[in-house]
């Protein structure tokens, strides 16, 4: 669906609208959320904040309103700006202060920063494509595991397999993904 | 978890690496989906409405839960009251109540109408005071309705204040939408209601462990203009409960993306309070001592014999496959319908006391039990288990789910522990009863190959290795597994099977039987002929679950291992011959 469509679909059919714009950008709404509040929110505070993400884009994403940017911008940065908020909210929950230079501090891009990150970067981008060479079901089932945190059995549940099965699976792959990122760390 | 940090990396990264983790790693949950969005639809109407809306208090309005200062008793049977309740349907009440939560009141009283009702005259009269032991109630007055468990309209009556308002919490009742008993029934009934003695409760109710009530209850209401009325007949208790009080409306609320595909999803979400605040749901109960196998029988007779569908709450023995652990016994048994009634009957005769601190008392006083029974069975990923442990003066009994946790280690759900002491035989009857009925089978069941004539062997399983399967290659493999030494083992937790053969019995699809062959932890050939059930994807049979017991005499189900590391790699060559 392109911006202009989008547009003319929210002013004829709102309802239409929302679920279509909703079902193209909830991956990637959740997967902006998610990447940021993986280790401080719940599944339901996750759940919170992308619903708020959405409602917030469906109450200000209009021509009337007069954000006519890209959508999909639009959406990114208020899935950014709630999901650092989320943060802010669920720290202050949890720890009276937060230093400066501590880990809990919200990282910003700093010239210092630039080089840090694009090196995690790299490394990031290194695990995903050694994740992925290790082939269906395994990359599925490895990420939904340990980085969605899903549960052995709901696992089973989308890829037809047993609870043990999958944890053989699980260990099994694991053994091989680290000996793909350690091959790669040796140069070879 | 050291695994889960591995990708600890991945979090808090910059556009490009979450471009990638949406692209080809999305999040896979379609019921989390929907429950966002429609959270988000929520926020965006409550955004849009200029309407004043009540909040309510989302963890108390909750039916089941009663602050209470009054006698035991009393909490007791508002509590069983209220949760006889949720019998008329209401468990996905809950899960809708917490989704409507925040919707509009309406200022003007709608006209709210249910499931067509036929056209009837009724004379309304305010609920009486009983004289001397008569009738409490007009049955053919109200328009009583049964809930309907399978109504997506939840109704909600509150009591009390919120906690936000400077109440305790609310507390009410939680029920699914219902027809109107016909007035010729509802007058059929008041008759007989009206030729019943009606007494009291006394003040002591019956306080059972809660996994050992039958759940054997139904209940009607009336919801007519401000009157409502609630009657709940409990079967454990031998009581109805009846509760009286003004109400008004304070919401009706339709959810326009309702989805029927959701079995928990409500349509619509009725919500009333009692009109005065400041009443506690058991200033208007009241509760009789009935006959309740002769109430049961009289609305068999007028609704039909499936009238009282059962619902045997999730925590009752009744509605467990449980296997048992006898001492001395290599094998586990599982136990039938006449085994858990048996097990239920002795158990309720007793009076028990509720433990709180089962640890202690275990090492204190049942160190030196006489003899104990272990239940337990595994029902999607929880184990249930149920013990029942007896010294020379006292008998104890635990109830406990438990779930494994990431790291696959179990942890308790739920646990809940009882004593008594005037029956400290309970164990042996039941010990003594088992063994009478069941020691066909704990003893050794040789693996029976002529299965495999009885079979009309299909295809392979869909999830596991692939052959062609004809007569012939079954009677070759047949051959192949008759040259083996097969021993009968419990150990299948490991059981990695991926040859997976279907057929079937007397061309039934409902008797479904699957040959299994892989390897057992150890690395041994394992087979096991499995009744299973089976569901259909693309016109192929495809099996979801073992069916359980093992029979009595043959070797379904049951579990052979051969010592030959030959077997394994033979069978393999049959089948793809």
């Amino acid at each position: 669906m392109t911006d202009q469509q989008a547009r003319e679909l929210l002013k004829s059919s709102p309802q239409k609208a929302h679920r279509l714009i909703f079902d193209e950008y909830y991956n990637y709404v959740y997967t902006i959320v998610f990447n940021r509040l993986r280790s401080y929110a719940s599944r339901e505070d996750i759940d919170a904040c992308v619903s708020d993400v959405f409602s917030d884009v469906f109450l200000h994403y209009s021509t009337d309103n007069g954000y006519s940017g890209d959508i999909k911008g639009f959406i990114a940065a208020i899935a950014r700006n709630r999901s650092v908020d989320m943060f802010r909210k669920l720290r202050v929950r949890s720890v009276n202060t937060v230093p400066v230079d501590g880990e809990e501090a919200l990282q910003l891009p700093s010239a210092d920063k630039v080089d840090e990150l694009a090196e995690k970067a790299e490394t990031c981008h290194a695990l995903l494509d050694a994740v992925k060479s290790l082939g269906e079901p395994d990359s599925y089932i490895i990420m939904q595991k340990y980085y969605y945190g899903r549960k052995s059995a709901d696992i089973a549940d989308k890829v037809g397999l047993k609870p043990e099965a999958v944890r053989k699976r699980l260990s099994r792959a694991m053994d091989k993904l680290k000996k793909i990122l350690t091959d790669i760390g040796e140069g070879r | 978890m050291e695994e889960k940090k591995e990708f600890d990396i991945l979090e808090n990264t910059e556009q490009s690496v979450i471009d990638r983790l949406s692209e080809e790693f999305p999040p896979d949950d379609a019921e989390e989906k929907e429950k966002v969005f429609r959270m988000s639809q929520e926020k965006l109407n409550k955004a849009n409405n200029t309407s004043k809306f009540t909040e309510t208090d989302e963890q108390t309005v909750s039916g089941v839960e009663v602050v209470c200062k009054r006698p035991l008793w009393k909490k007791c049977l508002s509590m069983a009251a209220a949760a006889a309740i949720l019998i008329g349907g209401a468990a996905g009440g809950f899960k809708a109540y917490k989704h409507f939560s925040n919707t509009p009141t309406i200022s003007d009283k709608e006209n709210i109408t249910e499931e067509p009702t036929t056209e009837q005259t009724t004379t309304e009269q305010p609920t009486t005071e009983p004289l001397n032991n008569s009738c409490p109630f007009d049955f053919a007055a109200h328009e009583f309705s049964r809930p309907d468990p399978d109504s997506k309209t939840a109704i909600f009556v509150n009591f009390g204040k919120s906690e936000e308002e400077g109440g305790d919490g609310r507390t009410g009742f939680s029920l699914r939408g219902g027809n109107v008993i016909p007035l010729e029934k509802r007058q059929e009934l008041a008759d007989f209601f009206n030729s019943l003695e009606w007494e009291e409760a006394d003040d002591e109710p019956k306080v059972l462990p809660e996994f050992l009530y039958t759940y054997e209850r139904f209940c009607f209401y009336s919801l007519s203009d401000d009157d409502f009325i609630i009657l709940n007949f409990d079967g454990d208790q031998s009581t109805v409960v009846l509760t009286s009080c003004k109400v008004r409306l304070e919401s009706d609320y339709t959810d326009e993306n309702y989805d029927p595909s959701d079995k928990n999803a409500m349509n619509r979400m009725i919500q009333y309070g009692a009109v005065d605040e400041t009443i506690d749901i058991n200033d208007v109960t009241k509760c009789y001592k009935i006959d309740y196998d002769l109430i049961k029988s009289k609305m068999n007779e007028i609704f039909g014999e499936d009238f009282i569908r059962s619902y045997n709450e999730e925590k009752s023995i009744l509605n467990r496959e449980w296997e048992i652990e006898l001492p001395f016994e290599y094998y586990p048994i599982t136990l039938n319908k006449e085994d858990n009634d048996f097990i239920y009957n002795i158990l309720r005769k007793c009076k028990w006391e509720k433990l709180d601190d089962t640890s202690s008392f275990i090492e204190e006083n049942m160190q030196n039990s006489i003899s104990i029974i272990d239940l337990s069975c595994y029902e999607d990923n929880i184990r249930y288990s149920f013990i029942i442990m007896s010294s020379s003066d006292i008998t104890f009994i635990g109830y406990g789910e438990w779930q494994p946790n990431d790291d696959g280690i179990e942890e308790p759900v739920y646990t809940s522990s009882w004593i008594n002491k005037d029956n400290i035989n309970a164990v042996q009857q039941i010990t003594d009863y088992i063994n009478s009925k069941h020691s066909e089978l704990t003893k050794e069941v040789p693996v029976d190959l002529s299965f495999i004539d009885r079979v009309d062997w299909l295809y392979s399983a869909l999830d596991t290795k692939q052959f062609d399967i004809t007569d012939d290659k079954m009677q070759k493999l047949k051959e192949c597994l008759g040259r083996y030494d097969w021993k009968m083992t419990d150990d299948s937790n490991y059981f990695g099977y991926d040859i997976g053969i279907i057929g079937t019995t007397d061309n039934n699809n409902d008797s479904i039987t699957e040959l299994r062959i892989g390897k057992a932890w150890d690395g041994k050939t394992m087979i096991c002929f499995a009744g299973c059930e089976v569901t259909d994807i693309d016109g192929k049979l495809a099996v979801t679950n073992i069916r359980e017991p093992k029979s009595e005499s043959d070797c379904l189900n049951r579990f052979y291992v051969c010592d030959d590391e030959n077997a394994y790699s033979e069978i393999e060559k049959i089948l793809s011959e």
